[in-house]
């Protein structure tokens, strides 16, 4: 009786001989699961054998089962073994290229445009301005009367203008908004206004159409060095902290004093040179005009109902072509209105 | 305006560097655009002396010349003018110089005979029209010379750009004022002494004004007994580089001293005026006036008119009239020094596109006082020139005059306004040196009487502006204001406001569109082709060219622009969007138009970038709807979502309009083919214009609120149905939705397929179960999944299959 129990116990030390031997002469994966199931499947050879354990006398039986339970570990072992050895030959057989060309979306960007204005409405609203906005389409009364720019006043002259009919015109400023702005609030106020404008002038340095801020601040004692130094605030942080900032007297009938701003060529940083040819983009001064301002004119507190003795402001209003050209070099301003992708796609990032 | 450096220092001793005083001005306001050299193109040209002037050998008409031009040789130079002698002092350009227009002297043969240079005229010089002979200069000078120094000319030209209220600094005085104030220079005018060279008789013609507020002064002198002829050439070379056209010797006296003075003036041939008389009056009726450039202009009442006894002879302060002006047989001449309403002026010339240098002046206001000095200066150098005499007295008529403004100016409020560190003695001295004066009120005012050349000084801000100027803006220190804020929101119109609008920009530049900024306005004719309606539209009056014609009604006409511009440049795969506004006609708004904010999406190609792994597509409705599907769930509105089916575009052949519940708030759809080809376009496009003021509303009143979900995991069952191909995908998905299955927690659709030849679709849906509190076992699932089916079976014509 002996000899059945050391005869199934053969039978099991022989599978997992076989199963060593066949075990490491395969290379794929599914070679492996054939063996898996040829010895463990349930008509898998350990099924076979087992078959005999309840013929087995009754006291061999706890013998028998304890290493046929040991010899299934071991080749269950072996085979898992085997599973993660094949496993990692196959990561490595299987590297894929990772030069090979990425699946890419397509990149979208603001128009340098919307870009400059997020920047520069940013700024401002760093030093503690708001946002307001208005109508493209004004009636004369808050794009010329209101701001002291009379019917039949050569002041008009300074801005050609299209309009609808006699008294409807498309907005030649963001000015209107000092205007709608003061109306629906007391002071103080301190706002800015971006806004698409209107001219009727188009050539290289002109479009019918073009884009502007105008911002002012009304309070009790607000003078000239405090539209300098807001100015001179902007300037540096849009360009460089060591742009320089220039007032010029000039005129606008809605200020007074009024000046015009000019800031160092950023271009040639004020030397009046690039590489050692004249630059182009301020004619070698040295300087370049970017915005008109001042102090607020009386004439506008009127038509709003401020009283100029109590309360001063300022008001200045920029081109924001004018900026973005200086920012990024552009020297053709019909370029902005053309949406060619080649100039679209090289402003991809975008302000926070 | 154009200012000769040479003739402002003949005027007030300034002199110092060009540079600096350009720079002075400008930053005084008077912006020095550039330094202009008009004689530029004659730099090379030199004086020479014709040494000796024989006949051509080979040519009657010909002379053959030696010039001394300084050099030790005499050129030989053949010359063909028929006033060339032995003797002259002539303008040579020598061999290598070019003259202006750009003919290159070169040595050349002619007939046979060496020339080295040419003897110029006039004309080929740029200094006038004269091409009768060769200049001959009227002096002495060094062979060699350099022309425009013999001639003394004004070779640096200020170009100024003087603003609106500087009418005073349209003139060589007026801006010698400001340099006299602000370097606190003497100021010298020129002087005329007129009393001693005219004649014992007594000037007269009556002078009738109709109107005070339309003429409050004019003045006329007489000059008789002039012969026409050239202005001396100092004056005509003066003129030149001024930018004018030499006419005779009166005309351009007129224009000098208007250049000189800033005061207009006018010269009538006296014998073609009727009766002894001027009046200055509007006419009763329309009635057509031909002006001394030949042009028929038709007068309204409105226009201010020069009259004589008969007949209007001069456009009042514009232009002078055909059939008076001075000719070449004038022998007595009426000059005109008048003033008149800016106003009436302005809006006469601007309607009847006239520009002329004595409008441009009264517009801006000319200096009344100032009259007398411009009319003896002018008649004096008339007399100088023409051999006339002047006739005892100017004849005046002015009924309105001259009244000084009275201002009170607190120097402390100057100096705190300007922010700036100054005394109040140092205000006021400002003031006084530009020609104020001053007297003391009390210890806070003076009280300050400005110029009459100075008519934009009429407010104490004014005059704050003038303190500003001389003390230097620049000079200005920069302080950040403390900016106060109160309570009250700032919302000044209606509308999407600015962030919501860099809201949606920037959600669009996420999702890969790029964004185009296009004009808003467009061709009618573009308007029509996308089947807008007349009146809708917003007509623009006066456009630039009929391409902008009319405001735009839809926003996608900019990204369709764009799409056409980089189509024509041959670039691909283009996914547009633009927010800007539409325009619409509503008389009911304050400008009778409706701007309203839009978001326009438009695109055209390959669905994503092309990659090797697998064939890329070109996007379909399904983008588009996609788009629009992703900002409304960005925005948290996705549930209000949904599409309805419109034939209301006729631009669109697949279309579909958008709503939130029950707001309208875009549409979408593919182009139509026959628009794409006025758009340049090969393929199809899909669109889409989405209305963001209502959908910044319903964003406003969005309420964000957290919900719980259930802890247990869900079950999926799938369920293919074949329908009808008529029955949309909504009904079925509402259907199965509105069965009340309280354990269905969504539907989703995965796979759809239209078998060939049959007028059916196969739908494939998976439903996700889920229970709140437990988890579902497979049995219960199956229950409430086959109940689903018969409900779907009962309420739709669908079978499965």
């Amino acid at each position: 009786m002996a000899r059945d129990l050391k005869n199934f116990l053969d039978k099991l030390e022989s599978i997992k001989n076989s199963l060593s031997e066949e075990i490491n002469k395969i290379t794929t994966s599914s070679e492996l699961d054939q063996i898996r199931i040829k010895f463990l499947g349930r008509k898998g050879e350990l099924a076979k054998v087992m078959k005999g354990l309840p013929h087995l006398p009754k006291e061999y039986k706890p013998e028998a089962g304890k290493v046929a339970n040991k010899i299934k570990n071991v080749i269950t072992n072996l085979i898992e073994q085997k599973q993660l050895e094949l496993e990692e030959q196959g990561a490595k057989r299987g590297q894929i290229d990772i030069t090979l060309p990425g699946r890419e979306q397509f990149i979208g960007s603001l128009h340098p445009i919307t870009i400059t204005i997020q920047e520069i409405c940013s700024v401002f609203k760093s030093l503690g301005f708001e946002i307001v906005t208005g109508p493209e389409i004004e009636t004369d009364f808050y794009n010329f009367e209101a701001l002291n720019i009379p019917k039949d006043h050569p002041a008009r002259d300074m801005q050609d203008t299209l309009y609808i009919s006699e008294n409807i015109l498309l907005r030649t400023h963001t000015s209107p908004l000092q205007v709608r702005t003061m109306l629906k609030t007391t002071p103080p106020v301190a706002a800015i206004a971006p806004g698409k404008v209107y001219r009727r002038d188009s050539d290289l340095t002109h479009s019918p159409m073009f884009h502007q801020i105008e911002g002012f601040l009304v309070d009790k004692d607000v003078n000239m060095g405090d539209l300098r130094g807001t100015l001179t605030y902007f300037v540096q942080h849009i360009f460089s902290s060591d742009t320089k900032v220039r007032f010029r007297p000039s005129f606008f009938p809605f200020t007074e004093p009024s000046a015009e701003v000019d800031i160092s060529c950023v271009i040639c940083n004020g030397s009046g040179f690039v590489n050692g040819s004249p630059c182009r983009v301020c004619k070698q001064t040295g300087w370049v005009e970017i915005l008109g301002c001042g102090l607020i004119d009386p004439e506008v507190f009127k038509a709003v109902s401020y009283d100029p003795e109590k309360y001063s402001g300022f008001a200045f209003g920029l081109g924001v072509e004018r900026v973005a050209m200086l920012k990024y070099g552009i020297n053709d301003l019909r370029i902005f209105f053309e949406n060619d992708i080649r100039f679209l796609n090289q402003f991809t990032d975008f302000p926070v | 305006m154009y200012l000769s450096v040479k003739w402002l220092k003949e005027f007030t001793p300034y002199d110092g560097d060009i540079d600096k005083l350009a720079h002075v001005l400008t930053m005084v306001g008077l912006e020095v655009e550039e330094i202009l050299n008009p004689f530029e193109e004659i730099e090379d040209i030199v004086v020479g002396y014709v040494a000796e002037c024989e006949k051509h050998p080979n040519a009657d008409k010909l002379k053959v010349c030696k010039v001394d031009i300084g050099k030790g040789e005499l050129l030989p130079v053949v010359c063909g003018a028929p006033n060339v002698a032995k003797g002259q002092y002539v303008a040579f350009a020598p061999e290598g110089s070019t003259l202006p227009g750009g003919l290159k002297i070169k040595k050349a043969k002619l007939r046979g005979e060496i020339s080295l240079g040419m003897i110029c005229s006039e004309r080929e010089l740029g200094l006038s029209d004269d091409h009768s002979g060769i200049m001959v200069l009227d002096s002495v000078y060094e062979p060699g010379t350099k022309l425009i120094d013999a001639l003394d000319l004004d070779t640096k030209v200020f170009d100024i750009g003087i603003t609106p209220n500087r009418g005073d600094c349209l003139s060589v005085l007026g801006i010698a004022r400001e340099v006299s104030a602000y370097f606190e220079l003497p100021l010298n005018l020129p002087k005329t002494n007129i009393e001693k060279v005219e004649i014992d008789k007594l000037a007269h013609i009556d002078i009738e004004i109709q109107d005070p507020e339309d003429c409050p002064l004019y003045a006329a002198r007489i000059i008789e007994g002039v012969k026409i002829k050239q202005a001396p050439s100092w004056m005509r070379y003066r003129l030149v580089a001024m930018g004018l056209r030499p006419i005779n010797n009166i005309v351009d006296v007129t224009n000098y001293v208007l250049l000189e003075f800033g005061h207009p003036l006018h010269a009538f041939d006296k014998d073609l005026l009727k009766g002894n008389k001027i009046r200055v009056a509007r006419p009763d009726n329309k009635l057509n006036f031909k002006t001394l450039d030949g042009q028929e202009r038709e007068i309204t009442q409105e226009d201010l008119l020069i009259w004589d006894a008969e007949n209007p002879v001069a456009l009042a302060g514009i232009m002078g009239g055909y059939d008076s002006e001075i000719n070449n047989n004038t022998k007595n001449v009426l000059l005109e020094c008048a003033l008149f309403n800016p106003s009436r002026i302005r809006r006469t010339a601007r309607r009847l596109g006239i520009s002329s240098e004595a409008a441009y002046r009264f517009e801006r206001g000319v200096d009344q006082l100032g009259a007398d000095r411009a009319i003896d200066r002018a008649a004096y150098l008339i007399a100088r020139f023409s051999g006339g005499s002047i006739l005892k007295g100017i004849i005046k008529n002015e009924p309105k005059k001259f009244q000084h403004k009275s201002i009170l100016f607190r120097p402390k409020r100057a100096i705190s306004l300007l922010c700036i560190d100054a005394k109040t003695e140092y205000c006021t001295n400002i003031l006084r040196r530009l020609g104020c004066q001053i007297t003391s009120v009390d210890d806070e005012k003076v009280k300050v009487i400005p110029p009459s050349f100075r008519l934009d000084l009429e407010r104490e801000i004014d005059l704050v502006e003038e303190v500003g100027r001389i003390y230097g803006l620049e000079n200005v220190p920069a302080t950040l204001p403390r900016i106060s804020k109160s309570f009250e929101k700032l919302q000044v119109s209606a509308g999407a406001d600015y962030n919501f609008l860099c809201k949606i920009k920037q959600w669009a530049r996420g999702i890969g569109l790029q964004e185009c900024i296009t004009y808003s306005f467009v061709d009618k004719d573009e308007l029509i082709s996308l089947g807008e309606t007349e009146d809708k539209m917003v007509p623009v009056a006066n456009p630039l060219s009929k391409d902008q014609d009319t405001m735009r009604t839809y926003t996608i006409t900019g990204p369709l622009k764009a799409i056409k511009t980089n189509v024509d440049r041959l670039n691909r795969d283009l996914h547009f969007f633009e927010v800007a506004k539409s325009f619409i006609r509503d008389e009911k708004s304050e400008t009778g138009v409706l701007e309203k904010n839009r978001l326009a999406i438009a695109l055209y190609g390959k669905r994503e970038p092309n990659h090797w792994s697998s064939e890329v597509k070109h996007v379909d409705f399904y983008d588009i709807k996609g788009i629009v599907e992703h900002l409304f769930s960005t925005l948290n509105l996705r549930s209000q979502l949904q599409f309805k089916k419109t034939e209301k575009y006729p631009f669109l052949d697949i279309q579909a309009e958008v709503y939130l519940d029950t707001t309208h708030v875009g549409f979408i759809g593919s182009l139509q083919n026959k628009l794409k080809k006025s758009y340049h376009i090969k393929s199809d496009v899909y669109v889409a214009e989405l209305f963001l003021d209502e959908i910044y509303q319903l964003v406003e009143k969005r309420k964000i609120k957290f919900k719980n979900w259930s802890k247990y995991p869900p079950v999926y069952r799938d369920m293919t149905i074949v329908c009808p191909e008529e029955l949309t995908y909504e009904t079925i998905k509402n259907t199965l939705e509105q069965s009340k299955s309280k354990i269905l927690e969504q539907v989703n659709l995965i796979d759809l397929y239209t078998p060939k030849d049959k007028n059916e679709k196969r739908i494939t849906l998976r439903m996700t179960y889920r229970h709140p509190e437990k988890t579902l076992t497979d049995k219960e699932v199956d229950k409430v999944h086959g109940e689903l089916g018969k409900y779907i079976l009962e309420k739709l014509p669908v079978r499965f299959p």
